[in-house]
Parts: structure tokens; C-alpha cells; sequence
């Protein structure tokens, strides 16, 4: 009994001072209240723009009959998961505005899913409208046959995209669960939960590198790679419509690098920093907000990809304000589509610009 | 051509296998409240109240346990230590007493 009381006595002394030796879970409340009021805004201003952009993009592709060049066939497929993943940001903004996943375990797996599939998919994508641009531009004297046959197989690659993206983002339905988490008070999540406990730190620094690779890096070097081929070529070349090609192009990387960069920045230190013991509390909530808000502006990307491959395009421009007509006034609907044959026959005669004018409706030039 | 741009499909095609067998997009940092570091001292005993687990395999970085004190402090202590495996059967013992 008089350890126990001595035991008592000697700690007693200490335990006033307990409060400031402890050390506490870190309290994110704030970053909380910042989610709380920022991101359901963001999302569903990002959700409605990108809405709207994406579904003129598939109107006008889908709507309008004429020769479609590769580029298109991928910018139809990119409006496509885009619109799939702008459509899981409600319920996003729903769970930040909460500060609770409501939706229930299938869902949860869902919307992860579909964000992870929209990426890679997205970002294929794009890969691959740079090569085709690339293809169309640099080797433009050998390109004709290279891009009707791939053409001829469109369907096939774009599935073959689709499937990739699908078993590229299948660990992420395997890996999120919405379950109960209790820190301070018991509310459900929907975020990473693994089974193997001590592989864990490893695997979720091993999924963040990936997903900067994949989704950043190689990207980033094929656009860079054509892009910059293809602005050596067009600088070659004595075309009027020259500098207004290589101010696309620039503002295409512009945009690219604007909105993913700061992103795969804050990935690539959490990826480093993960597993670590002894962070700061408050650089970990630095780190929250830096990725709350680069997130969001990574996610503004698939709204001005229409604006950006699309809408920038003369041509595009102008199928898209004959469809707009069409829909307003029916009647002239026949005299609009006979001046679409005549458009796409000179389309298909290739000229001595044809570099430029080849590459299609998106690309501008 | 049709060379290099086949070998750029083939690379596509392989980075995306390679991707495929580990990648995901996973959450890189959230808003819940984490243990991001131990506590130094031990706790005595008769002052806790409770425990609760960190997984690192769920949304927090660092395995971790969270003792609950008397008066309403929450402690992260490292799970690996000696005492903390003691203090974690005392609890679970005394909670077995409670509930039987």
C-alpha cells in the first residue's frame, strides 16, 4: 500500500506537468473548418463547369458527321471520364461539408474508383493526343497511312485505354473502405484501409509515388517530347497560322504543368515524409491545406481540357455553333448539313499546308 | 515511323502493366486527427481511462495507441515499448472485468 501511495506521491508532481509532456493526436480542426467551407464551393463550381464543357464536347462529337481525326476520337473519350468524375464531386463536397462519409461502402469504392479511373485515363489521354499531334505534324510526310490505320483501329485502342485505366485503379477500389474511424469523436471515412498492417506505411508511400509517376511523369515527358518536336518543325516551316500553333501548344504545357504541378508536389513530399516519426504538427497541417488546395486546382484541369483541345480549335469552334443552330432552328438543319460535306471534302484534299490543316478540327493552327 | 510509334505503344503498354500490379491513387494526406509522434514519458497507470488504436494500414501514417486519461488528455504512445504493452493488458483486463 505504501509504494502504491508513494508511487502516487512521486508522480503526482509530474502529472500537473503530464499536459505539457504528453504529446496529443494532432487536431486538424481547423483544416477541417477549412474543408468545411472550401472545398463543397470549389467542387460544385468545378463539377458544373466541367459539366457543361464536357457535354458540349460529346454533343458536338457525337452529333456532327464527318471525318474524325484520332485526336477527336481521344478528346471524346477524355470529355467522357471526365464527366464520369466530375459527377462523384458531389458527393465529395457532401462528405467535406459534413465532415462525414454517409454514402456507404460501395459508393466509397465507387467514387475512389472512378476518381483513380478518370486519372490515368485522363492522363493517357493526353499522352496520346501529343503523340498523335506529333505523328500528324513532324512526320507528317509518312503520317497519312500510320493515321488511317490507326484510325481504322480507334475503337480498339480507346478500349484498350479504357481497360488499362480500369486494372491501373483497381487497387483503388481493393484499398478504400468507408469505415469507422475514432480519434476524438467515432464518425465514418471513406479513405485507405489495408488488411497487412505492417507493409502498410510502404504500400501507401509505394501507391503515392505510382500515382506522380503515372499520372505526372510520363505524361509530362511525351507532351514534352512531341511538343517540343513539333514546335522545331513548325518553326521550319513558313505558315502564317505558325505562331498562333506554337502559342497553342505552349499554353497547352502552360496549363498542364499550372494545374498538376503544384498537386504531384505535395504528393511527392508526403511520399517521402510517410511512415516518418516526430513530424510537426503544424507542418502536417501546412501539408492538409497545400493539398486540399492544389487538389482542387488539379481537378479545375478537366474543365479547361475542353476549352484548351477543343474550343481553341477553329474548326471545333465552328461545328459546335452550326450544332447550336441545328438545335435552335430545325429548319435550316439540311442546308447546315450540306455545308458540312463541302467542309469536310476540303478537309480531306491535302494541300501544301497540309501539316496544318490536317491535324484536324481540335488542333487549331 | 510506325516503328518508333509502335515502341512507344509497347512502352505505354508496359509502364501501365507495371503500374497496373502496385498503382492506385490513394489519399496522400486528410483532415483527421493523426498521432504524428510518441509521447516520452511513461503514464502512470491508475490515470488512464482508455485506449484507442492507430492503424497504419487505415488513414493515419504511424502505428500508434491513444491512451485516454482521467482528466480528458489523449496520449499517443508507441505501441512497441514495454510499458505500454503492460498498461494495454491492464486495460484490457480491467474492461474484461467491467463488462463480465
Amino acid at each position: 500500500l505504501s509504494t502504491t501511495t508513494d508511487l502516487r506521491t512521486t508522480d503526482y508532481p509530474y502529472y500537473s506537468d503530464y499536459a505539457s509532456l504528453i504529446t496529443s493526436p494532432c487536431s486538424k480542426l481547423e483544416v477541417r473548418n477549412f474543408t468545411k467551407a472550401f472545398l463543397p464551393i470549389a467542387y460544385s463550381l468545378i463539377c458544373i463547369i466541367g459539366l457543361f464543357g464536357n457535354i458540349f464536347v460529346v454533343m458536338t462529337f457525337a452529333f456532327y458527321e464527318r471525318a474524325k481525326s484520332m485526336t477527336d476520337v481521344y478528346l471524346f473519350n477524355m470529355a467522357i471520364a471526365d464527366i464520369l468524375f466530375v459527377l462523384t464531386l458531389p458527393l465529395w463536397a457532401v462528405n467535406y461539408a459534413a465532415d462525414e462519409w454517409l454514402f456507404g461502402n460501395f459508393i466509397c469504392k465507387m467514387t475512389r474508383g472512378i476518381y483513380a479511373i478518370n486519372f490515368s485515363c485522363g492522363m493517357l489521354l493526353l499522352a496520346f493526343i501529343s503523340m498523335d499531334r506529333y505523328i500528324a505534324i513532324v512526320q507528317a510526310t509518312k503520317s497519312f497511312k500510320l493515321r488511317a490505320r490507326t484510325l481504322a483501329h480507334s475503337k480498339l485502342i480507346c478500349l484498350a485505354v479504357w481497360i488499362s485505366s480500369i486494372l491501373i485503379s483497381s487497387p483503388s477500389f481493393l484499398y478504400n473502405e468507408s469505415y469507422s474511424f475514432s480519434m476524438n469523436e467515432t464518425k465514418e471515412i471513406c479513405d485507405h484501409r489495408s488488411a497487412r498492417m505492417y507493409e502498410s506505411t510502404m504500400l501507401k508511400s509505394l501507391l503515392l509515388w505510382l500515382q506522380v509517376a503515372f499520372g505526372f511523369f510520363i505524361p509530362f515527358i511525351f507532351m514534352l517530347f512531341c511538343y517540343t518536336f513539333i514546335v522545331k518543325s513548325l518553326q521550319q516551316a513558313q505558315n502564317s497560322k505558325r505562331n498562333k500553333a506554337i502559342r497553342v501548344i505552349v499554353l497547352i504545357v502552360t496549363v498542364f504543368l499550372a494545374c498538376q504541378v503544384p498537386y504531384n508536389i505535395v504528393l511527392l513530399i508526403t511520399a517521402v515524409n510517410m511512415g516518418k516519426i516526430d513530424k510537426s504538427c503544424d507542418n502536417d497541417k501546412i501539408m492538409a491545406y497545400a493539398k486540399y488546395t492544389t487538389e482542387a486546382i488539379a481537378f479545375l484541369h478537366c474543365c479547361v481540357n475542353p476549352v484548351l483541345y477543343a474550343f481553341i480549335g477553329v474548326k471545333f469552334r465552328s461545328y459546335f455553333v452550326k450544332l447550336m443552330k441545328d438545335i435552335w432552328c430545325k429548319r435550316h438543319k439540311k442546308d447546315n448539313k450540306r455545308s458540312s460535306r463541302t467542309n469536310s471534302d476540303t478537309y480531306h484534299s491535302r494541300q501544301t499546308s497540309e501539316i496544318l490543316t490536317d491535324n484536324g478540327s481540335s488542333f487549331t493552327i | 515511323m510506325s516503328g518508333c510509334s509502335s515502341k512507344s505503344m509497347v512502352l505505354v503498354s508496359l509502364l501501365g502493366l507495371l503500374a497496373l500490379l502496385l498503382c492506385g491513387t490513394s489519399e496522400a494526406q486528410s483532415n483527421q486527427d493523426c498521432c504524428l509522434s510518441y509521447t516520452k514519458v511513461r503514464l502512470p497507470k491508475w490515470a488512464l481511462k482508455g485506449y484507442t488504436e492507430q492503424l497504419p494500414s487505415e488513414v493515419c501514417d504511424i502505428p500508434a495507441i491513444i491512451f485516454h486519461t482521467l482528466n480528458g488528455l489523449n496520449a499517443c504512445v508507441n505501441p512497441e515499448e514495454g510499458w505500454v504493452k503492460k498498461h494495454l493488458l491492464f486495460l484490457s483486463h480491467r474492461l474484461r472485468r467491467m463488462s463480465a
